[in-house]
């Protein structure tokens, strides 16, 4: 947890909502991290693209890197690459699923 | 419909999806790029000869979906249930079946004719997946086609497959319905009887997609069916009972949970027909990405590409420039030389030639440029552009794809604002071609090298440079101050794909780079055209007949007078006809507009001849400088060191206070008449004037508070 918070001090984000033990947002997910889908934070049309690409509920997701200013995140959804927005990627619950190279 | 030789095919496929290349491959270079009524979202038709038949294939906007929400979605819809095409081609990148496939079944139940093509077929071959392409076929229910557009492989049975179904139509293929899960399934079903059963819904579409587009909740669809008729109580009542039972029995919005049920039948048809990957396929381009988005190494690397690319259409593109400037110059002497002089020879030399000039000298730019773009797009390297610098665009309430027209804008506007097209939000386009004139484009150069060579010797540099920096600023401003008003930042999300990277191929790379310039050409040459010649006639009556002196007399009796000093003679015949140009050009509409325009510059500092110089400035801002040359009776000349001097000259009066006002008037006024037609073209009339009326009103605010301030600083 120690490494995850100068991560999030260094990007100046707003703390984690720990929505529940082992959940996160997805914009706190760690480089190499994975994690699957829970539940989205909110409605409207970001919502409404991050489904049409593919980002729902049970799927999993590999963050694979952040850009040199931290934002946006490159992530990786069943082979497929997607760039998203930090504050797009606050959208998503997500459960980690172990660490990197999991 | 067999006698009917003419068949209407569309496109439809996910952006990336290799759609552009299917079609190319379909059409060779026979289309053309309009844009869809009403809106800036590029529509490209093409035209085939097959089997004979005559087909005309259009090919719509690259979407995920076919909601109502964005201007992209919204043009494809309506198109296919406006105009009916024949048969719909929905190219799919067989690498990403699940999150194609989605919009797949959107096309299916809105009953168009479909073939499915899988595109990029070789690139699943390569990383080991399988497709069960006769399965696939079946679940549903359309013809399967395997192609790689890149090499033009498959289209023939594209264009086979089509014509079958355009003759036979649903009679070989049945659809079978998209299964949302028994129970949306239930709701889905009743609210397709009403729809059937409701008089005013006839001929608005499928009732089954209808019915999902009412649960979802989409006005464009509401206002359509819910009209006064026969059933619409039932119909009424059927949506708000089954919206308050999803209500109750879910939380989410009835939206999300129609794009969930979706998405699990896709789900489900992806599990029957794929084997599961082998390999990565974006192994070697992530590999690829760990240098080229490093977090040391991206922004080095992304610069020294978009230097490549800004050295490549303005340097390299100075050659051909060049070229066409002395072709101009070469043939308007010549035309010169057979005409006698009249006013239709002036217009023809003058108007028509340097208008003609002023058009084609601007295509070498924009060729290269586009190529430079295409080559970008095609790669796959745009995207990992945005990914890079969204942070910075976004600080503007920009996308990341706006870096490129910004920075194409220190070149020149024109290519800058085409080059906008690139995004796709009308907002993103809007707001970036409004700020691509701030960027000091390189013909407000030659005023530069002129003031600050006058006025500011060793410091000229200095001085230049903050010329480019006061530009971004004000750029930087006008962003902040217009996304808090007028152009208020969007929800429209960033969310995209990163492609895997590709080699592009010769002939797309070829197309693109002609549609621009025919582009160019067509839509803006003859405007361009028009408003130089309109800009000469303004510079060239009313005629003077009337001089202060009689140069006319006294230039013919140097010429048939005394040779014996030959030198002196010409000198002053030299020196009468700068006089002579200066009166009529004074005595001109330009020239009195600018003496109109005097007291509205005396506050910046500006005398009168360098107010006027700001009128031609608008034909283009290198202009500038040789109408100060004629205005100071030096003649068109090259040489700035003589004007340089005359300038300097204590008499006029010019202080480096008032030359600096100057060069920020002329760096964030109003851009030349090629840019403003470039902008009226692409954004429309109001956003043109909205452009050049901000764009005076920061010129004229900046030299003010410039001038006005240094003098109370005790500068000037």
């Amino acid at each position: 947890m120690w490494g995850m918070n100068r991560h999030r001090h260094r990007a100046g984000v707003t703390r984690p909502r720990v929505i529940q033990e082992g959940q996160l947002i997805l914009s706190d997910l760690r480089p190499g991290q994975k994690g699957k889908v829970i539940s989205f934070n909110g409605n409207g049309p970001v919502r409404r693209r991050l489904m049409d690409l593919g980002i729902r509920s049970g799927e999993i997701i590999e963050m694979v890197r952040l850009a040199p200013l931290n934002d946006p995140l490159e992530i990786n959804l069943n082979g497929g690459h997607i760039t998203i927005r930090r504050s797009e990627a606050a959208l998503v619950n997500v459960e980690v699923l172990g660490d990197s190279q999991a | 419909m067999t006698d009917a030789k003419k068949i209407k095919i569309a496109l439809a496929g996910n952006p990336n999806s290799g759609k552009t290349s299917i079609f190319n491959a379909l059409t060779g270079a026979h289309q053309k790029v309009a844009n869809f009524p009403g809106v800036t979202v590029e529509k490209r038709i093409g035209h085939r000869r097959f089997n004979g038949y005559d087909i005309t294939l259009v090919d719509l906007p690259g979407t995920y979906s076919l909601t109502a929400y964005s201007p992209d979605e919204k043009v494809a819809r309506e198109f296919i249930l406006e105009e009916k095409p024949d048969v719909v081609i929905n190219v799919i990148d067989s690498g990403s079946l699940e999150r194609s496939l989605y919009l797949t079944t959107q096309l299916i139940e809105m009953g168009v004719d479909l073939v499915v093509d899988l595109n990029m077929w070789d690139e699943i071959c390569e990383a080991g997946i399988e497709i069960d392409v006769d399965k696939l076929s079946l679940l549903l229910g359309a013809p399967v086609v395997k192609t790689i557009g890149s090499r033009g492989q498959g289209v023939e049975s594209l264009l086979e497959s089509a014509l079958v179904l355009a003759q036979n139509g649903q009679k070989i293929h049945h659809h079978p319905p998209v299964s949302y899960g028994p129970a949306l399934d239930d709701l889905v079903n009743q609210l397709s009887g009403c729809v059937s059963a409701c008089s005013g819904c006839s001929g608005c579409g499928q009732p089954r997609w209808l019915a999902v587009k009412l649960l979802e909740g989409d006005q464009e669809i509401k206002n359509k069916v819910l009209v006064p008729g026969n059933g619409v109580r039932e119909l009424h009542e059927t949506l708000d009972k089954s919206l308050a039972h999803l209500k109750k029995t879910t939380r989410d919005d009835p939206e999300i949970i129609v794009s969930e049920g979706r998405y699990g039948y896709v789900a489900g048809i992806v599990r029957e027909v794929l084997k599961r990957p082998l390999t990565d396929r974006m192994r070697l381009s992530t590999q690829a990405d760990n240098i080229l988005t490093h977090r040391l190494l991206g922004y080095p690397i992304f610069f020294i590409i978009m230097w490549l690319i800004f050295e490549a259409t303005f340097v390299l593109g100075q050659y051909p420039m060049d070229w066409i400037d002395s072709g101009v110059g070469w043939l308007q002497a010549a035309v010169a030389g057979i005409l006698p002089a009249t006013i239709w020879s002036n217009l023809i030399v003058d108007g028509i030639i340097g208008g003609v000039g002023a058009v084609i000298v601007f295509l070498p730019n924009i060729v290269i440029l586009f190529l430079g773009i295409a080559l970008l797009e095609d790669s796959g390297y745009m995207a990992r552009a945005a990914f890079l610098m969204d942070r910075l665009m976004h600080f503007l309430g920009l996308h990341g794809k706006s870096f490129i027209p910004m920075l194409m804008g220190f070149g020149c506007s024109v290519p800058g604002i085409m080059a906008a097209r690139t995004l796709e939000s009308p907002r993103d386009r809007i707001l970036t071609i409004l700020l691509v004139p701030l960027m000091s484009c390189s013909a407000r150069l030659p005023v530069y090298l002129l003031f600050a060579g006058a006025f500011f010797g060793a410091t000229a540099g200095t001085v230049i440079f903050s010329m480019y920096l006061i530009g971004i600023i004000a750029a930087i401003a006008m962003a902040r101050i217009l996304q808090k008003t007028i152009l208020p930042t969007e929800t429209t999300p960033f969310v995209m794909e990163l492609p895997p990277y590709r080699m592009p191929t010769g002939k797309s790379l070829l197309i693109h780079m002609w549609d621009r310039s025919k582009l160019y050409l067509h839509k803006m040459g003859g405007v361009i055209l028009i408003a130089s010649v309109v800009l000469w006639a303004l510079g060239y009556f009313p005629r003077k007949t009337e001089f202060s002196i009689d140069y006319d007399t006294q230039i013919a009796q140097l010429q048939s007078g005394i040779t014996e000093s030959g030198d002196v003679t010409a000198s002053e015949i030299a020196r009468l006809e700068n006089l002579k140009s200066a009166e009529e050009l004074e005595y001109s509409y330009i020239g009195r507009l600018g003496e109109i325009i005097d007291p509205l510059v005396a506050p910046l500092g500006f005398n009168w001849q360098m107010g006027v110089a700001l009128v031609p400035g608008f034909i283009a801002k290198e202009v500038v400088v040789s109408s100060l040359g004629v205005l100071y009776q030096m003649g068109e000349t090259e040489d700035i060191g003589g004007l340089i001097k005359v300038l300097r000259h204590p008499e006029e009066g010019i202080t480096p206070l008032a030359a600096y006002a100057y060069m920020i008037f002329v760096l964030l006024y109003t851009p030349c008449i090629a840019t403003v037609v470039v902008i009226r073209k692409e954004i429309g009339w109001k956003w043109m004037w909205f452009s050049t009326v901000m764009q005076l009103i920061l010129a004229w605010g900046g030299a003010f508070v410039i001038y006005q301030g240094g003098r109370l600083l005790g500068w000037g």
